[in-house]
């Protein structure tokens, strides 16, 4: 049934029409007979209050026939011309072992291990080269360093980026580095600081919580490390600590009040404006990461100071504090655009062009839609530096929706579905899986009908979405 | 004697000025300046790529000698001022003359440029007439999705056709780059502020008229700037005031819509013709699908553009569209096979069936 009958509050009744990517205000009865519908009752009654909105040109049966993506009949040619971002994997070394990384062997994750395998200049000439050739049409060019752990090998890094700032001139060119924080020693960021570079370190909170899981192989903690070069930097590179963010996991049985307090403060290091909170990933796991309501109430109390701030019933936080949570809450907005009808050929969203906003390219210059993906995956193994994209393996990464084609073309989800690539991804089949796949759906659904919840509790509130208005 | 003058930055979307050189009025193009990393021209005959020269060597061997004029233009995307400061300060250093065109303007945020010549629309006359003039030639009317969709590709490519034929054009062309090339431009009214609509309106046909009655053109070529509809409530693309504003200025014989590339369904076609009539007042009779396609950029809020290759469109175009009358400008056959239609449909004065 392509439409989802949801209440927001208990007296306030509404319905989501995929067909026409809208949303309506309902009466009560309208809204349990909708629900008796989606529950698999077919009472006459019930059926008539559908057709009723039905001969109103609503709540229409999917018009879907085919799942495709729209990007794929010229998809070769949008590569060919429009991709802006690359991202290297410099080593697959790191100089820590955290608990939960993906390749630390820890029987989690399905991935590769940690090896000693480092990028070589040639790979990442020919990746930039590549870039550059294959960018004509666009006019921000984003290169990322990503690892292990990136810092690995300085040298190439700051090479890198200078022999991409003299293949090109007139467009804007930004890079980007994802590291431990470790080895951000006073060297490299005298070195980087003329740069356009924004550095992701990976923090997760106060001593005690990061080094629970942050640790060198050793065994020993790395925060003191980490908060030493965040320091330095501070105080000798202001420029270069204006453009520092934080990501931290958080990982169950957590004292989450500890960690959101450590940057709620914003004394030590960072406060919450420059702080990307996630948890462990679902993705090429089997395992099931149980967080508990303490975590959540956190989470939510912080969520629900962004929407407080947006309505203007609570002036005492910076808005760039919850800069996360503001731009999810404006993705509603995208999202929910009103359509007069969804075409007969149309794909579900969540995925992105493969290769186009982000190109991951492992040490051995192979070709990845992200660095989220496993490397093992053939899959997910689409072209290499040398031989360009292979275009039918990314059309194929890219119909993520085709592998579920009956499912998809009547799901009421269909225009706010998130499942992508990697998520859709086994990492042990040549293909998709349909019933993997199948598998993250209620976990989708579930995360859409909040959304869907959350956008329209904002337009109760008659919150115009106005982002020029808000300073982030 | 003419001037000899180079492009900077060159790009795609410029490619009529390079094969078209000896179109150039008063000019002679020796430079189409590309920046690094930029467009690489593979596909430029020899005789025209010579004319391709990258930034670097433009410096490194002081070609600013060699010219008169620099001519700035702005690509499709977003650039700042700063990749002009460096050829501009060697022109002036150079004593060279600078024109500029008028989309720059706010690109310098209107300083800086003193000194310089900005390749602006021609400014009409204003009419103290109230009744519109009837155009007494055929005018054939060119509109477009939008931006970049290769309105002035197929404006020159059909002045070229009618001229080959022995008819005497006069073009008035949605781009001012053409006032290199001698031809017109839509008048600058169309940007006035002061002007009511049904002045702008009433300009527009006096110029038009003007021009018919100074050159005694056979044809008249009315390239309309902006798109017929809005994209989108984020991409308003001028929500279709320009062609409203032209087409309430003159009654066209010939129209010609040009569609970003797409494989568009019959329904879509006559939807198209449809709003077009009734929006414009218009019959679409030809469509020209370009080899660009247009995308809104949700995250960085703006339109873009990509172009596919020639090819994709000769394999793609199904059976229908070609019924329903639709040529892309590379493809010869497609594009002379529509433009001969059109001569002879203006030459029996009824539609060819």
């Amino acid at each position: 049934m392509p439409f989802m009958p949801f209440k927001t509050r208990p007296n306030l009744y509404y319905v989501y029409d995929m067909n026409r990517n809208s949303i309506y205000k309902i009466r009560q009865h309208q809204y349990e007979a909708l629900n008796h519908i989606k529950n698999g009752c077919n009472e006459d009654v019930d059926i008539n209050v559908l057709k009723e909105f039905q001969s109103r040109g609503l709540l229409a049966e999917s018009p879907i026939i085919q799942i495709e993506h729209p990007a794929t009949q010229v998809l070769e040619y949008q590569l060919d011309r429009c991709v802006n971002s690359i991202t290297f994997q410099m080593s697959q070394n790191c100089n820590l072992r955290c608990g939960y990384c993906p390749y630390s062997n820890n029987g989690i994750y399905d991935n590769r291990s940690h090896s000693a395998l480092n990028i070589n200049w040639d790979t990442l000439q020919q990746g930039i080269d590549f870039l550059v050739s294959h960018s004509k049409d666009v006019d921000h060019l984003h290169v990322a360093f990503y690892g292990g752990e990136p810092l690995i090998v300085k040298k190439l890094i700051i090479d890198t980026m200078k022999y991409m700032l003299q293949k090109v001139s007139g467009k804007e060119i930004s890079f980007g580095m994802t590291t431990n924080g470790t080895l951000l020693d006073d060297s490299f960021a005298r070195e980087v600081s003329d740069f356009n570079i924004s550095i992701m370190i990976s923090l997760d909170g106060p001593e005690v919580v990061h080094n629970k899981n942050r640790t060198f192989a050793d065994g020993r903690g790395s925060y003191e490390a980490v908060y030493r070069n965040i320091r330095h930097i501070h105080e000798n590179y202001p420029q270069l600590y204006k453009k520092l963010k934080f990501n931290t996991v958080i990982s169950p049985n957590s004292n989450y009040q500890e960690i959101f307090d450590y940057f709620r403060k914003g004394e030590e290091i960072g406060d919450l404006s420059k702080v990307n909170f996630n948890t462990l990933s679902l993705n090429y796991t089997e395992a099931e990461f149980i967080y508990e309501d303490t975590y959540f109430e956190e989470r939510n109390y912080e969520a629900l100071k962004a929407y407080l701030l947006l309505l203007g019933k609570l002036k005492e936080e910076p808005v760039s504090y919850h800069k996360g949570d503001i731009e999810t809450i404006f993705s509603y907005k995208e999202f929910i655009s009103p359509i007069s009808g969804t075409p007969k050929i149309s794909h579900p969203s969540g995925t992105c062009v493969p290769g186009l906003k982000k190109l991951f390219v492992d040490v051995n210059g192979n070709f990845f839609p992200c660095e989220r993906v496993d490397e093992n995956s053939s899959l997910m193994k689409m072209g290499n530096v040398r031989d360009g994209f292979n275009i039918d393996k990314v059309r194929e990464i890219l119909n993520v929706g085709s592998v579920t084609e009956k499912d998809c073309k009547d799901c009421w989800a269909f225009h706010c579905c998130s499942i992508c690539p990697a998520s859709a991804d086994n990492g042990k089949d040549e293909h998709y899986s349909e019933s993997y796949k199948l598998s993250k759906c209620n976990r989708v659904k579930a995360v859409a009908l909040e959304n869907l919840k959350n956008y329209t509790m904002m337009k109760e509130f008659k919150y115009p979405f106005k982002r020029e208005e808000i300073m982030l | 004697m003419k001037k000899k003058i180079a492009i900077y930055p060159f790009y795609k979307g410029l490619l009529p000025l390079l094969l078209e050189d000896g179109e150039l009025h008063n000019y002679e193009l020796t430079y189409a300046i590309v920046p690094k990393g930029w467009e690489s021209f593979e596909e430029v005959e020899d005789k025209r790529k010579n004319l391709i020269c990258d930034e670097e060597s433009f410096y490194s061997e002081d070609l600013m000698s060699n010219i008169d004029v620099l001519l700035l233009c702005k690509p499709l995307f977003q650039v700042d001022k700063s990749i002009y400061s460096c050829i501009t300060a060697l022109a002036e250093e150079k004593g060279k003359h600078i024109i500029y065109v008028p989309e720059l303007e706010p690109v310098f945020n209107h300083s800086g440029l003193e000194g310089w010549e900005c390749l602006e629309l021609e400014s009409s006359c204003t009419t103290k007439s109230n009744e519109l003039a009837s155009i007494d030639v055929p005018v054939i009317l060119i509109m477009g999705m939008g931006e970049n969709c290769e309105k002035w590709d197929v404006q020159l490519k059909l002045c070229d056709s009618f001229r080959k034929e022995g008819y005497k054009i006069s073009l008035i062309s949605s781009n001012p780059l053409s006032r290199l090339m001698g031809y017109h431009t839509i008048p600058s009214c169309i940007d006035s502020t002061h002007l009511t609509f049904t002045q702008q309106v009433e300009n527009i046909n006096a110029f038009i008229k003007n021009i018919e009655q100074i050159e005694s053109p056979d044809v008249i070529i009315l390239g309309v700037p902006g798109g017929i509809l809005k994209y989108s409530s984020a991409a308003p693309n001028g929500y279709g005031y320009l062609p409203f504003l032209v087409c309430n200025a003159v009654v066209p014989d010939i129209t010609i819509l040009s569609l970003y590339c797409g494989n568009y369904e019959e329904t879509h076609l006559k939807e198209i013709k449809s709003t077009c009539l009734y929006r414009f007042g218009v019959n679409i009779d030809y469509y020209h699908i370009s080899e660009n396609v247009c995308l809104y950029n949700s995250e960085a809020r703006q339109l873009e553009y990509y172009s596919v290759d020639h090819t994709y469109l000769a394999e793609n175009i199904s059976d229908f569209q070609a019924d329903m009358l639709t040529f892309n400008s590379s493809n010869s056959d497609s594009r002379e096979g529509v433009f001969k239609r059109i001569m002879r449909e203006l030459q029996d004065n009824i539609p060819a069936i």
